[in-house]
């Protein structure tokens, strides 16, 4: 996993050396004013159909010294279905088409569910709720106040994790014993395989959304460098011992990936001599940014020993 | 056969057939001038201008029978004269002229032995930046004496941070390493000690570089109206040239300064035929944080040392055999409150040995040289259970053999070849989790590098003098290597392949003509044009934040493309006041192709796809430099003002349109003066401005990767910045004064030991110059504020500098 091999942060060492002779202080940058940008965080998976929803909020301005968001609310948000015809074009299914409203889910607790669209049908009719289906391709439109937005997802087949392990034991700070654990799967022979990873645990066992699901730097692998190789991938996370884990393992496109990776280095370039990096949205359409992620899901359980 | 093929072999023979039409005309022109040579009745004189110590005084103005001309670095200059009595005059600065009558019959050389004026301070402070008798454009030399008297940062003399007072030359801000020179970037300067590249030369991440005042004689920049026997870089060349031992008897000099203390010893090995000299420099910014900041720095430390070797040996007149060697090394070590410690190593190693000939008439002359030069880092970092060692290097082995032929003044020919074996070390890395090791290592490269030029100088009228030039360089990535395999949209398809040692990746070759006209419009005044075109094909990766020692040097192969610049230069030069005054106004235009930049967040530290992080655009800069110096009398100094654009494309950024390179600085001026009050108290000033670099600052907030905790009805998301337009911002303008005072006490009896000392004030009225700017986001507070970070404040220095 490319994440664990990563060197220190050299930037941050070279910082603390440079307070020998260098002084800081507060200044108003005096940037310019820009229109904000319609950020959407969308997803289908083909395992918890709870978890298929569309999040769709506005950028804050740069004068604006709250990093709050401000959700968008009385958008129109659908999500067709489709399949490839062997002349590589997209059949999409009228029929499939659901229109996903503002969320009433209990689990999203009022008050924080302002831009969140998820399917009715999950608190009405769940057996009839919005489920992906492998193979298949998922359309997202999303129309705010007269434009539109679009973007397609297609699932892939999830690949089967082998087994989980635990490894790496060690103790925390404060006395607590840990592990970490290591995922492991057979990379298809197949080039250009991505992978997400989610877990649940006790930490995050009531809650709610992909992004709860892990630490905020989302972990991702690809096969570049082993391609069709038997990977064992060990998460840097440590889980309590006897903690129960579910570690899910999503099989993405590569736009997904390239979103997510472009996701954990913009997330780190808010310090000083950091690069500048801009998020590669796979959403069509003016002024929008984010990513309509297929996740193909599969998951396994284990207790930390 | 492919079409690839056909338009290769196309394109090959069409480059065959623009070399032989050259190659054809420079001869015909070469046999016109020879015959007209043959048939004056002319005599050729070599006069040599040295020292009372037989050492060789750079770039002295010799005038003969009232035509002045300038001798090169070694202090040779050869020249026709017609039989019969002359007169000529040698002088250079510090020195006493020296005045010959002779009658000359027949080809001979002629000595010149100058007195050097006991603590004649600095009265010029640019020696030959311009002569409008030579056809050198955009060039500027420096004498290391005088760089002394030029105020700097903590008193340590840098001919590199020097330079930059120059028009069209700039640094990349407050204590910022890299040069760059009329839009180029810092990797496309070639930086020569005694002319033997040197790949990375900056300290403490380019506070200073690496270059020993104490070894170096002088520092000269081109940065145009390239010399055909020079290539590898598009921009610049920029040459350090260290000073020969003294040949007489044993001397010992050196300075202590405030962060820095640095001794020569130099010697005859063989009275006045060969001499050594040895110099070294230690910083010690470590035992003086830990006197004055252990609770900030605690045993955390950084230093560097410097050490410069150079022998040579007169074998007869004709015959010299010089060697150079320099070592440098950077230590930093760093352990933080939970014991996890972190220490890297960078440094250049460099070594030539030349044989310099010239054939009894003066007129023929060849020299060869073999060279090598290296640079590594190796790194350590200790976390927990963790330990991860860095390392990468680069190495070169080059031969060059140059010859050149002057048989008249009017007209000389050079020519000469050169080869490079490079080999590259991008990175290997050894990771240890606990009991379990991991080992990475990024495949080496190799390359060869060649090049044959031949260039012309010749007169072509009265007024107008033409020199012409064409190098031929090729370049070749070979095995033994295991290459990844990338897919039509760029990215590895998982898939490598094998090449064996000595199998060809990929090869270029290009020819390199160079052009300058020299139209003579008075005896005070000239007109010069020129052109040239270069290539580069070895690309620096570095991240943008920061010039760090983990900068990696890439070849040029399957994907990397060498980068290529054509550049036209037109100038306007003109002496006044018997030449105590002197003003150009150069005007240039530069286009550059196959720039390199990274793609956004790109990991260039142990990535095996580092070809796959790179993105090719092109670039533009054009400009108009302004110089005005005083080269005589108490004051001296110069006034230098450059007005520019440079920007970049990229098909990939800022939606595929142009954007301004991060260095372009719109406005740029330097004043330098320098008043001799007597000849104990020497005093200078510089003031510099600059427009702010250019940045890509956010323009929004996006929040992402929401979560929500259901039992405590919080939600959770990572905040990130937005960015629209690449450089879209500029930080404040750059501008700060320095002063520098240096007393030499003078004793009524003359000894052998002397001493002065320097007072330096860096940053007078102490203006806060940006170092760099970042947003601080604090998540719990939900808030941002923009952080200025900026280095050196008002500093004063003060330095003792001896010479026994």
């Amino acid at each position: 996993m490319t994440d664990s091999y990563k060197l220190p942060n050299i930037a941050i060492i070279i910082s603390l050396l440079l307070l020998f002779t260098g002084c800081e202080k507060n200044f108003d940058i005096g940037l310019g004013h820009t229109e904000p940008q319609l950020v959407v965080e969308a997803y289908i998976n083909t395992e918890i159909p709870a978890y298929n929803y569309v999040i769709l909020s506005k950028s804050q301005t740069i004068e604006n010294t709250s990093i709050a968001s401000i959700p968008v609310k009385n958008a129109l948000v659908k999500i067709s279905e489709g399949s490839l015809m062997q002349n590589n074009t997209i059949v999409w299914d009228s029929s499939s088409s659901v229109i996903l409203k503002e969320t009433t889910l209990p689990d999203v607790p009022a008050g924080i569910s302002d831009g969140i669209y998820t399917d009715p049908n999950l608190q009405t009719d769940p057996a009839r709720a919005l489920r992906g289906i492998a193979g298949k391709y998922y359309l997202l439109e999303i129309e705010v106040n007269g434009e539109i937005f679009t973007a397609t997802a297609p699932l892939l087949s999830p690949i089967p994790i082998d087994h989980l392990s635990t490894d790496y034991h060690y103790t925390d700070e404060d006395g607590t014993s840990k592990g970490r654990i290591t995922v492991n799967f057979k990379d298809p022979d197949t080039t250009g395989n991505c992978q997400l990873f989610y877990w649940r645990h006790s930490d995050n066992q009531k809650s709610f959304g992909w992004g709860s699901l892990g630490t905020r730097k989302r972990i991702t692998n690809s096969d570049e460098n082993n391609n069709g190789s038997y990977m064992r991938l060990t998460n840097s996370y440590g889980f309590v011992k006897g903690d129960s884990i579910t570690y899910y393992m999503a099989n993405v496109t590569r736009d997904v990936y390239n979103f997510w990776d472009s996701y954990n280095k913009a997330r780190n370039s808010n310090g000083p001599l950091s690069t500048p990096v801009s998020l590669l949205s796979n959403i069509s359409g003016n002024n929008v940014t984010g990513c309509f992620s297929g996740l193909a899901i599969s998951a396994a359980t284990i207790i930390m020993d | 056969m492919s079409v690839r093929t056909i338009l290769n072999m196309t394109t090959g023979m069409r480059n065959l057939r623009t070399i032989y039409c050259f190659v054809k005309a420079l001869l015909l022109l070469c046999c016109l001038q020879c015959m007209h040579t043959a048939n004056a009745q002319t005599v050729t004189v070599s006069i040599h201008v040295l020292n009372s110590i037989h050492m060789p005084v750079s770039n002295a103005t010799v005038d003969i029978d009232g035509n002045r001309m300038l001798a090169d670095s070694s202090g040779k200059l050869l020249q026709a004269f017609t039989k019969g009595n002359h007169l000529i005059e040698a002088s250079a600065v510090g020195y006493y002229s020296r005045l010959l009558h002779i009658t000359l019959l027949s080809d001979t050389t002629i000595n010149l032995m100058l007195i050097q004026k006991e603590n004649e301070l600095s009265n010029i402070v640019i020696t030959a930046g311009k002569n409008n008798n030579k056809n050198e454009m955009s060039f500027y030399s420096l004498d290391i004496d005088r760089l002394k008297k030029i105020p700097v940062i903590l008193g340590e003399t840098d001919p590199l941070k020097t330079i930059t007072l120059l028009p069209g030359i700039k640094n990349g801000g407050e204590a910022g390493s890299g040069i760059y020179v009329r839009g180029g970037g810092p990797d496309q300067n070639l930086i020569l000690l005694d002319d033997i590249p040197v790949y990375n030369p900056n300290h403490l991440l380019g506070f200073f570089s690496v270059f020993n005042g104490e070894a170096i004689k002088s520092v000269s920049v081109k940065k145009g109206d390239m010399d055909a026997a020079y290539g590898g870089r598009l921009s610049s060349i920029i040459s350090i040239d260290t000073r020969e031992g003294d040949k007489d008897s044993l001397k010992l000099s050196g300075g202590i300064g405030l962060i820095s203390s640095k001794l020569s010893i130099e010697g005859p090995l063989v009275k006045n035929k060969a001499s050594f000299i040895i110099s070294g420099r230690r910083t010690y910014i470590d035992q003086v944080a830990k006197v004055f900041a252990k609770k900030r720095i605690g045993n955390n430390g950084y230093y560097f040392y410097d050490i410069n070797g150079k022998a040579d040996y007169e074998i007869n007149d004709n015959n010299k055999l010089l060697f150079t060697f320099y070592n440098g090394k950077d230590k930093f070590s760093y352990t933080n409150d939970k014991n996890n410690l972190f220490n890297a190593n960078w440094g250049n190693t460099i070594a030539g040995l030349t044989w310099k000939q010239q054939m009894p008439s003066g007129k023929l002359k060849q020299s060869v040289s073999m060279i090598y030069n290296a640079f590594d880092l190796d790194s350590y970092y200790g976390y927990d259970l963790s330990d991860y060692i860095f390392t990468s290097a680069v190495t070169d082995y080059q031969v060059k053999n140059d010859w050149s032929y002057t048989p008249s003044g009017k007209f000389n020919l050079n020519w000469g070849l050169q080869y490079i074996w490079h080999q590259f070390k991008p990175g290997a890395g050894d990771i240890t989790q606990g009991i379990l090791e991991f080992k990475t290592e990024i495949n080496n490269q190799y390359a060869r590098e060649a090049a044959i030029y031949l260039s012309s100088g010749f007169r072509i009228s009265r007024r107008l003098r033409a020199t012409t030039g064409l190098r031929y360089s090729y370049f070749n990535q070979v095995g033994p290597t295991e290459r990844v395999i990338y897919n039509e949209d760029g990215n590895p398809t998982g898939e490598t392949e094998l090449y064996k040692k000595g199998e060809s990746i990929a090869h270029y070759q290009y020819p390199e003509p160079r052009l300058n006209l020299d139209y003579t419009l008075s005896s005070v005044s000239s007109i010069k044009l020129s052109y040239n075109k270069t290539i580069q094909y070895l690309h620096l990766a570095t991240t943008s934040g920061a010039t760090f020692p983990s900068d990696i040097w890439i070849p040029a192969g399957q994907i990397v493309q060498p980068g290529i610049a054509q550049q036209v230069s037109i100038g306007y030069f003109r002496n006044t006041h018997s030449n105590i005054y002197h003003f150009s106004a150069e005007a240039y235009y530069k286009d550059l192709d196959n720039q390199v930049e990274f793609k956004q967040g790109a990991q260039l530290l142990l990535n095996q796809n580092i070809e796959g992080e790179m993105m090719f655009g092109k670039g533009k800069a054009y400009g108009i430099e302004l110089f005005a110096e005083k080269k005589k009398g108490k004051l001296t100094g110069w006034v230098g003002y450059t007005l520019s654009r440079t920007q970049r494309t990229y098909a990939e950024m800022n939606d595929g349109k142009p954007f301004p390179y991060r260095y372009d600085r719109t406005h740029d001026m330097s004043v330098v003066a320098n008043y001799t009050l007597s000849r104990q108290w020497n005093f200078s000033t510089v003031f510099v401005f600059g427009t702010g670099n250019a940045l890509t600052m956010p323009t929004g907030r996006v929040n992402y990767n929401v979560g929500f905790n259901v039992s405590q009805r919080t939600a959770s998301y990572t905040s990130m910045n937005q960015y629209n337009e690449i450089n879209n911002y500029r930080l404040p303008a750059y501008h700060r004064a320095d002063i520098c005072a240096t007393y030499t006490p003078i004793s009524k009896k003359k000894k052998r030991f002397s001493s002065s000392w320097n007072f330096n004030i860096y940053n007078v009225y102490n203006r806060r110059n940006p170092y760099f700017i970042y947003m601080d986001i604090n998540q719990t507070e939900k808030s941002l504020q923009g952080k200025m970070v900026y280095l050196f404040p008002i500093t004063p220095a003060i330095g003792w500098n001896f010479k026994f």
